[in-house]
C-alpha cells in the first residue's frame, strides 16, 4: 500500500509537468473544419475542372515545388508568376475562382481581398507606374499539391500587393506567409469608400492610445522602422521580439490587441480561425506589441505584433497612402507543421 | 568568400532609397552578420554605378567582391567594446536589370568567430555607416537558437544606423528548466522513499 502511494506521487508529478509544458490546443469542433475543408476542395476541383489541359499546366504545381515561394507584393512586369492569371479567364471560370475564395476565406477575409484589387484597378485607372502592369486582371491562382481532404495541398493567390498562401491538411490550416497590402490605401468603388486595410491602422491606433505614459514607454520603439523586416524573402527567420508584453496589457487593452490580430488571422475561413486565433491567444505572456511613430491617427508609423507562432508587421512606404504588412507562423510557414502529421 | 550570381532575396519597392536592413545572429562563439541591400528604383543606376566599375553593363566577380568589401569596411561591429573583423563570408548580387528595376536585393553574409563568451552579461555593437546619403536602415537582432542566450534590450539611434544588443549568458546549463519541475520531482521522490523504506522498531 505505502509502496503504491509512492508510485502514486511520482506519476501525479510527471502528469503535472506534461500538461503544463503541452502547448494548449483548443479546436473548433472538428466536424466545423472538416465541412469547411470539403467545400473548399470541392471548389478547389470545380475550378480544376473548368480550366483546359495548357491552363492547367499553369495551375497545378507540386506540393514541394519552387512555386511554393514564388510570390510577392510585386506587380506584374516586375515581379514574374508562373501561375494561373485570372484575366486570361473566361467569365465563367474567374467566377469558379472567386467561389473558391469565398469558400476558403472568412466573409471578411474575402472582402479585403476583393478590395485590395479593386484598389489596384484604381491604381491603373490612374495611369499608375511605368513598366508594371496594375489591375484586377493581374491576379494569380495556383495549387500545390492536389485539393483533397486527406493528403496536404496549398492555395495560392496573389498579385500585386497580395499574397495569400493557404495550406490545407486535412481538417486543418494555415494561412502563413500571407502579405495584405494596399496603394492606394483610400479610394471610392460604386459609390462607397474603401479602405482595405483601414481597419488595421484604425485599430492599432486606438491600443497606442489606450496605453498609459508607461505601457507606452515600453511599446514605443526610440527609432524610426522603415520597412517591413521580414516581408518577402525573408523566410525562416525570426527575430528578438520587443515591445509591451500582451500580459503588461488590461484585459480591455488585450482584447483591442486580439481584435488587430484577427484582422490577419481571420482572413481564412472562420471554422479555421478561431482555432488559430485561440493558439495565438495562448502564448499572452510571450507576445508582444511594438510602436514606431506618432500616436496621431493618419500619421506614418509601423507596429508590430510578434509571439511564439505570430509576426504581423504593418509598415507604410513613407506614405498613409501605401501601405505593406506581412503574417507569419516562424513554427508553421507554408504549413510545415500541419503538413508533417 | 562565395559569390553567387543570380540568385536574391525579393523585397518591397522602393523608389528614392537604398534600403539597409542588419540582422544579427548572437551565440557564444560567433556573431552572425546579414545585410540586405534594397536600391530603390531612383537609386538604382548610382548604387550600381558602384559596383560596375568598368562600366560595362556585367557585375564581375571581381566587382561584386569589391563592393561587398566596400559595405562591410564602412561598417562596425564591437563585443564589449572590442572592435571584431566583420569581412565578407558570402555575397549575393541579382542580375543588373533585377538590381535597376529596384525591387532585388543583394546579399551580404559574414560569419565572425569569437573566442567564446563567459557566462554575465555582454554586449554586441554594430553601426552601418554605408551610403548614409541616399539610405534608410534597419538594424535588428536575430532571436538565439540558444536557451541560454538571453537578449535584455535592444537600442538604437532614430535612424537604425546603430544598434546595440545587450544579452547575458547563462553558464547553468539546467538554469533553463523550470524550478517547480525539480521540486515536483524531489517531492515525488521524497515521499516514495517515507513510504518504501523498511519501518524499524
Amino acid at each position: 500500500m505505502d509502496t503504491r502511494l509512492g508510485y502514486a506521487a511520482i506519476t501525479v508529478a510527471a502528469v503535472a509537468a506534461l500538461a503544463v509544458t503541452l502547448p494548449a490546443q483548443r479546436t473548433a469542433p472538428a466536424s466545423n473544419q472538416a465541412d469547411t475543408t470539403t467545400r473548399i476542395v470541392k471548389a478547389a476541383q470545380d475550378v480544376v475542372a473548368a480550366v483546359d489541359g495548357p491552363a492547367r499546366a499553369k495551375l497545378v504545381f507540386p506540393f514541394e515545388s519552387p512555386q511554393k515561394t514564388n510570390w510577392s507584393n510585386l506587380p506584374s512586369g516586375i515581379y514574374k508568376r508562373n501561375s494561373l492569371k485570372i484575366g486570361d479567364l473566361t467569365a465563367p471560370q474567374r467566377a469558379a475562382v472567386m467561389k473558391l475564395l469565398s469558400a476558403a476565406l472568412s466573409a471578411d477575409g474575402y472582402r479585403k481581398v476583393v478590395d485590395i484589387m479593386h484598389g489596384d484597378e484604381v491604381l491603373k485607372r490612374g495611369g499608375g507606374g511605368r513598366g508594371p502592369a496594375f489591375g484586377e486582371d493581374e491576379y494569380y491562382l495556383a495549387f500545390l499539391g492536389t485539393p483533397s481532404a486527406a493528403t496536404p495541398w496549398m492555395l495560392q493567390f496573389g498579385g500585386h500587393h497580395l499574397a495569400i498562401n493557404l495550406t490545407l491538411a486535412g481538417s486543418q490550416a494555415s494561412m502563413t506567409p500571407s502579405l495584405p497590402a494596399a496603394q492606394p490605401a483610400k479610394f471610392e468603388w460604386e459609390g462607397r469608400t474603401v479602405r482595405p486595410l483601414g481597419s488595421e491602422n484604425d485599430k492599432a491606433f486606438a491600443l497606442v492610445n489606450a496605453l498609459d505614459e508607461k505601457q507606452k514607454g515600453q511599446a514605443i520603439l526610440g527609432s524610426r522602422v522603415a520597412d517591413l523586416v521580414l516581408g518577402p524573402g525573408q523566410d525562416g527567420k525570426t527575430i528578438q521580439p520587443e515591445g509591451i508584453r500582451a500580459s503588461s496589457l488590461a484585459p480591455a487593452q488585450q482584447a483591442m490587441l486580439w481584435d488587430i490580430v484577427r484582422e490577419w488571422s481571420g482572413i481564412m475561413a472562420d471554422s479555421f480561425a478561431e482555432p488559430r486565433l485561440a493558439e495565438i491567444k495562448s502564448h499572452l505572456n510571450d507576445t508582444y506589441f511594438a510602436w514606431s511613430g506618432p500616436t496621431t491617427n493618419g500619421s506614418v508609423i509601423y507596429y508590430r505584433i510578434q509571439g511564439p507562432t505570430l509576426v504581423i508587421e504593418y509598415a507604410p512606404q513613407k506614405s498613409v497612402d501605401h501601405i505593406h504588412t506581412i503574417y507569419r507562423d516562424p513554427t508553421n510557414d507554408y504549413g510545415k507543421k500541419i503538413a508533417a502529421r | 568568400m562565395i559569390l553567387v550570381i543570380g540568385a536574391s532575396s525579393l523585397s518591397a519597392h522602393r523608389r528614392d532609397e537604398l534600403l539597409q536592413a542588419a540582422r544579427i545572429g548572437v551565440a557564444a562563439d560567433r556573431i552572425e552578420l546579414e545585410m540586405s541591400l534594397t536600391p530603390g528604383i531612383a537609386v538604382a543606376d548610382e548604387v550600381i554605378g558602384a559596383i560596375d566599375r568598368d562600366g560595362n553593363g556585367v557585375l564581375s566577380a571581381e566587382e561584386q567582391r569589391d563592393h561587398a568589401a566596400l559595405v562591410m569596411a564602412a561598417t562596425e561591429l564591437r563585443i564589449d567594446g572590442e572592435v571584431v573583423n566583420t569581412g565578407v563570408g558570402t555575397a549575393t548580387y541579382p542580375l543588373l536589370d533585377e538590381l535597376r528595376e529596384g525591387d532585388r536585393s543583394i546579399e551580404l553574409r559574414s560569419t565572425v568567430t569569437i573566442p567564446r563568451l563567459s557566462a554575465g552579461r555582454h554586449e554586441i555593437a554594430f553601426t552601418n555607416g554605408y551610403r548614409r546619403d541616399i539610405s534608410v536602415y534597419l538594424a535588428n537582432a536575430l532571436k538565439p537558437d540558444s536557451e541560454r542566450i538571453l537578449i535584455a534590450s535592444q537600442h538604437r539611434d532614430p535612424a537604425q544606423h546603430t544598434l546595440a544588443i545587450d544579452f547575458t549568458i547563462d553558464g547553468n546549463r539546467f538554469a533553463s528548466l523550470p524550478v517547480w519541475l525539480f521540486g515536483s520531482g524531489a517531492a515525488a521522490w521524497l515521499v516514495f522513499r517515507r513510504h518504501t523504506l523498511p519501518r524499524i522498531g
